[in-house]
């Protein structure tokens, strides 16, 4: 289990060393005859390293392909091959086939390296010819102590080891100190060693032992030769004999000095080996950087982000327990609501006991029960944060915990130099194949993206690279007659803007060719003749895109694969990114991905819909739209049995959330607050102004107020992207802007498309996380339908973007404004006049007393230091009359509705405009009264 | 005379036995030939030795030896020592796991040994 562990860990260092190779072996290719030293040497070490670590696990087949490429690698070094692209060929190919081996390790033996070798072996015959010249000489001579001490040494065995890649060594070893005092025998170290090579000799020296007697406690030598494929500076570890008694025997074979200051963090935590005192010196001068970095498993740090999320959302849990009002426990704990039902009870029987027999001592008794239920409501009536000292801590808790996730969060960050490294190779093979001159340009590797998106991205990026290489960049011949340079350029940026990174692919080839677009939509039908007339030069550039542009006779063994253009949109919208095109004909084409920085943790705007949350992130959003009540009616219209909105004279089709995911139909019962089952039809359902029942229907509610006209019942649209085009999704209410912990779907719910993971709100419900791609496909929108219906359209209808909207504060430095139309009227009053029952105000007006409530009692808003003696009163409309008071009403505009959700947000908040140059937080009036009506009981 | 090893099979050495051959010597051991076993069996063999007169071909019989670690094969060298300083031949004959381990050290390189069959 453990040696499995081991060679996992070493095929992913393995990967990570052929991942760097690639670029260094195109370097040299291009290098040509300047070999730098450097260079070769690092990929001399790479392979070399590969040799060895599969060496421990006697991995033959990486091995052997190892050894051949290591071969080659030290003839370039040694200036007797030049690097040409035949060369580079085969060494890519053998790459290649390492990594093949590396995916499917345990089963190397059924992967056939013969091919790789046979394209390597021109190459290493010249080395091996002119090397085993060499190691005849050295070895049928052979020199020095190995060989003085082992006159029965095979040399034809050890010339095959060392054309195997394998090393020899002499090791000695002391009875005593090697073999007793671990309580092992010969034997077993021999077993033991054969796991990791061969034993070519074994000599005792007998000269140890002069006489019988005393000869059991006698030091015996043993010296071995040795032959693995173990590098020097492994031997040690795995023969566990100390560097000292280790002697290499062929020098030629062990790499230049140089090559022992391993770069690698893996060889750096290996001891040195101290075979030659010239040799070990450089392995110490970098160990200082051994604990700097370090390996952790993937799954570790997937843990660690599920719990750094938790913690977030029991911080969220936390803060928001801590928002409530002790009354709110008050209402949960069954002790508590015991003793206020005693006491109840006990005011109810007082009562009677007066009305029977009004005496003055009863009336006292009852007026103290009054006092005491009043004192004991007191008690907690106000928020927990009121209580000392728990405002820092939880200040504390917030921070700690916002911190922590956002370290933890690194972790998981790559560069993009991850999937950028495969690029040279790319195209330098296209450009090959293609028969163009291509230069590749990258910059910005060093950018971090979630290792998620990093993995995500390589195949659409590929898809992107391989298009500009083989339709973009025209042939020589071509650019060279065009006046260009006839080498194209292909130029590959990434860059971090905010939360964002932007990744650009650019060519300068011919560009997109508007009109061949356009003819290939129509014949495939993407769009219609009249709607291409009308198309701007990027909107057709984005038909590329499109669903059904691709086809399956643009399939070439280069770019095509069957995946087009929408294909590698809908990933990289999969991924919370966007993609845009922007093209000059004859000048290039640069095409740019607009990516977030992680999956994990998104924003997201948070809406509900019969009483269940849901979150969309905000990525998808593309504008939200409140359609008031008494417009309801003429803004959504009916286009082929299916609902649509105009906006800014498009139609966008629109999606009931509700009706979707089939939710029940429910409201809110006015007088109980509870939800209920709705069996009335949608409004747009209903009737409109001109039709003839309208009246009648009117004096049947004679004597209330229309409720189609109450401004709970504006339909909230969010306007979501889907592509390139756009559509609504009604909800029915807008609740919050939140940064959410994604969690995966689990399995059972993958298939229902309208959902791309699930999160945990602050007050600990599951809310799902929609996917505004899954819902158009599941609501079967057809977009190229709309746009011939809107064409025809009256476009001017901007009109209706303009709201008139009510200006005022609440004494303090915010200003606060309202859509005129969630109003019945504005009236002025005293201080006088409100009347305190409990802590909650009334106002008295025309012989009906009404509620009075405070903004900043229920919205994230500052609260007035002072109250003033007269103030406003806004009436909105509603069933039930409320008053809400403000301080002061400056003014009413006629101005564009313009809202901005990002920056201020919350409960009760659509969002902010800027308005007379004054920043103005727009309240929702709607979600004002529902926290007034849920928290106080205001109705 | 019988002793008791360290281990869970018993150790039993003999003294040198006369074979058909006068002039060849057998010293057989039997058990294992590890540890402080081998210290016991030193002493006992120096005196078996003592008592053998010069010119006569000793054999080692390792033939009941089942098991050697790095003491046993000091043993053997001594003995091979000894009787080299003796002027007596000497050879071992041994069981195969014995044979298996003196071969790959190739001490069949310095002395002759034999697998029993």
């Amino acid at each position: 289990m453990q040696d499995m562990e081991l060679l996992h860990d070493l095929v992913q260092e393995s990967r990570e060393h052929l991942q760097n190779i690639e670029p260094d072996l195109l370097e040299l290719e291009q290098n040509g005859e300047s070999v730098s030293d450097e260079l070769i040497n690092r990929v001399f070490r790479a392979v070399h390293s590969i040799k060895g670590g599969f060496g421990f696990f006697g991995i033959e087949k990486v091995i052997q392909l190892a050894h051949s490429m290591e071969n080659i690698l030290s003839r370039i070094r040694d200036h007797e091959l030049n690097v040409t692209k035949d060369l580079t060929d085969a060494l890519l190919k053998g790459i290649d086939k390492l990594q093949v081996l590396m995916d499917d390790i345990e089963n190397t033996d059924s992967i056939d390296i013969g091919p790789e070798l046979e394209t390597l072996t021109p190459f290493r015959q010249q080395t091996v010819s002119k090397s085993s010249k060499t190691n005849s000489d050295g070895i049928q001579k052979p020199e020095g102590s190995i060989i003085a001490g082992h006159p029965y040494l095979n040399p034809e065995q050890m010339e095959k080891a060392l054309n195997s890649g394998q090393f020899i060594y002499n090791i000695t070893l002391e009875s005593i100190k090697d073999i007793e005092e671990r309580d092992l025998t010969p034997q077993k170290i021999i077993e033991n060693w054969e796991k990791i090579g061969r034993i070519l000799d074994i000599t005792v020296n007998v000269d140890d032992i002069e006489q019988l007697s005393g000869s059991s406690n006698k030091n015996l030598t043993f010296s071995i030769v040795f032959a693995s494929v173990l590098e020097p500076d492994l031997i040690s570890t795995g023969c566990e004999i100390p560097d000292n008694q280790i002697e290499l025997f062929n020098k030629k074979v062990l790499p230049k000095s140089d090559n022992f200051k391993i770069s690698d963090n893996h060889n750096k935590e290996r001891k040195s080996s101290k075979l030659n005192e010239t040799e070990k010196s450089p392995v110490h001068s970098e160990s200082h950087s051994i604990d700097e970095s370090l390996r952790v498993r993937v799954s570790l740090l997937n843990n660690l982000m599920n719990l750094a999320g938790e913690l977030v959302l029991s911080r969220n849990q936390l803060v928001q327990l801590f928002n409530k009002k002790l009354s709110d426990l008050f209402q949960t704990d069954p002790h508590l609501s015991d003793f206020n039902r005693t006491i109840e009870q006990s005011i109810t029987s007082a009562s009677e006991s007066v009305k029977l027999n009004p005496s003055a001592e009863a009336n006292t008794l009852l007026s103290e029960l009054y006092k005491i239920k009043q004192s004991f409501k007191n008690c907690f009536s106000f928020p927990m944060q009121e209580i000392s000292g728990i405002n820092a801590s939880l200040q504390s808790i917030d921070t700690v915990t916002s911190l922590l996730q956002e370290n933890i969060m690194q972790t998981r960050l790559q560069p993009v130099s991850v999937v950028f490294q495969k690029f040279p190779r790319v195209v330098r093979d296209l450009a090959h194949k293609l028969g163009k001159q291509i230069n590749l340009e990258m910059s910005g590797q060093d950018v971090e993206l979630d290792k998620s998106i990093i993995e995500l991205l390589s195949d659409p990026l590929t898809h992107l690279v391989r298009n500009s290489a083989d339709h973009g960049i025209e042939l020589p011949q071509q650019r060279s007659k065009a006046g260009k340079n006839p080498t194209g350029k292909l130029k590959l940026s990434a860059s971090q803007q905010g939360g964002k990174v932007i990744i650009k692919v650019s060519d300068d080839g011919k560009g997109l060719d508007s009109e061949k677009i356009i003819e290939h939509a129509v014949s495939k039908g993407v769009i219609s003749d009249k709607s291409a007339a009308s198309m701007s030069i990027h909107e057709i550039q984005m038909l590329i895109m499109a669903p059904g542009f691709s086809t399956a006779e643009k399939i070439s063994d280069v770019s095509g694969r069957g995946v087009g253009m929408d294909v590698v949109r809908a990933n990289i919208e999969r991924l919370g990114g966007s993609i845009d095109i922007e093209s000059d004909p004859g000048n290039g084409t640069a095409i740019t991905l607009t990516l977030p920085l992680t999956l994990a943790i998104i924003p997201s705007l948070i809406i509900s819909t019969e009483g269940q949350n849901f979150a969309i992130p905000q990525v998808g959003v593309e504008e939200l739209v409140r359609i008031r009540s008494f417009e309801v009616t003429s803004k959504i219209e009916r286009i082929q049995n299916a609902e649509v909105m105009r906006l800014r004279g498009k139609l966008l089709p629109l999606v009931r959330l509700s009706e979707l995911l089939e939710l029940q139909p429910t409201f809110v019962h006015p007088k109980t607050g509870e939800r209920m089952d709705d069996r009335r039809a949608r409004w747009s359902d209903r009737r409109g102004p001109d039709k003839k029942d309208h009246k009648l229907a009117d004096n049947r509610r004679k004597g209330k107020e229309n409720r189609r006209e109450n401004v709970s019942n504006a339909v909230m649209v969010i306007v979501l992207k889907s592509g390139q085009y756009l559509y609504g999704l009604i909800v029915d209410h807008v609740l919050d802007n939140e940064e959410i912990v994604v969690k995966p779907l689990p399995e059972f719910l993958k298939s229902t498309q309208c959902y791309s993971g699930a999160t945990i709100m602050g007050d600990g419900k599951v809310a799902m996380i929609l996917d505004p791609g899954g819902i158009a496909q599941k609501a079967d929108l057809r977009f190229s339908d709309l746009e011939n219906e809107s064409i025809t359209e009256n476009q001017n209808d901007l009109q209706n973007d303009y709201h008139e909207i009510l200006l005022f504060d609440t004494g303090t430095q915010e200003r606060f404004g309202l859509d005129l139309d969630s109003l019945v009227r504005i009236e002025t009053a005293e201080s006088k006049e409100v009347e305190l029952v409990g802590n909650r105000e009334f106002l008295k007006r025309d012989k009906v007393t009404f509620p009075l409530i405070h903004i900043h009692d229920y919205l994230p808003v500052n609260k007035p230091s002072d109250k003033s003696d007269i103030f406003y009163v806004l009436i909105p409309r509603n069933e039930r009359k409320i008053g809400v008071a403000v301080n002061q009403v400056f003014d009413v505009v006629h101005t564009e509705y313009k809202l901005q959700t990002n920056e201020i947000h919350g409960t009760g908040i659509l969002g902010s405009m800027i308005i007379n140059d004054r920043l103005t937080i727009i309240l929702d009036m709607p979600a004002l009264l529902g926290a007034a009506n849920g928290k106080a009981g205001v109705n | 005379m019988t002793k008791k090893g360290t281990n869970s099979s018993s150790i039993k050495t003999t003294g040198a036995k006369k074979t058909a051959d006068t002039k060849t010597k057998k010293i057989k051991i039997s058990g294992s030939l590890v540890g402080n076993r081998v210290n016991v069996l030193e002493s006992e063999l120096l005196e078996k030795l003592k008592s053998i007169k010069p010119e006569k071909e000793i054999i080692f019989d390792l033939t009941k030896v089942d098991y050697i670690d790095s003491r046993g094969i000091s043993l053997c060298i001594g003995m091979y020592k000894e009787c080299l300083k003796k002027r007596f031949e000497f050879s071992i004959e041994s069981s195969s796991n014995v044979y298996r381990i003196l071969n790959q050290i190739n001490l069949t390189r310095v002395f002759p040994i034999k697998e029993a069959p």
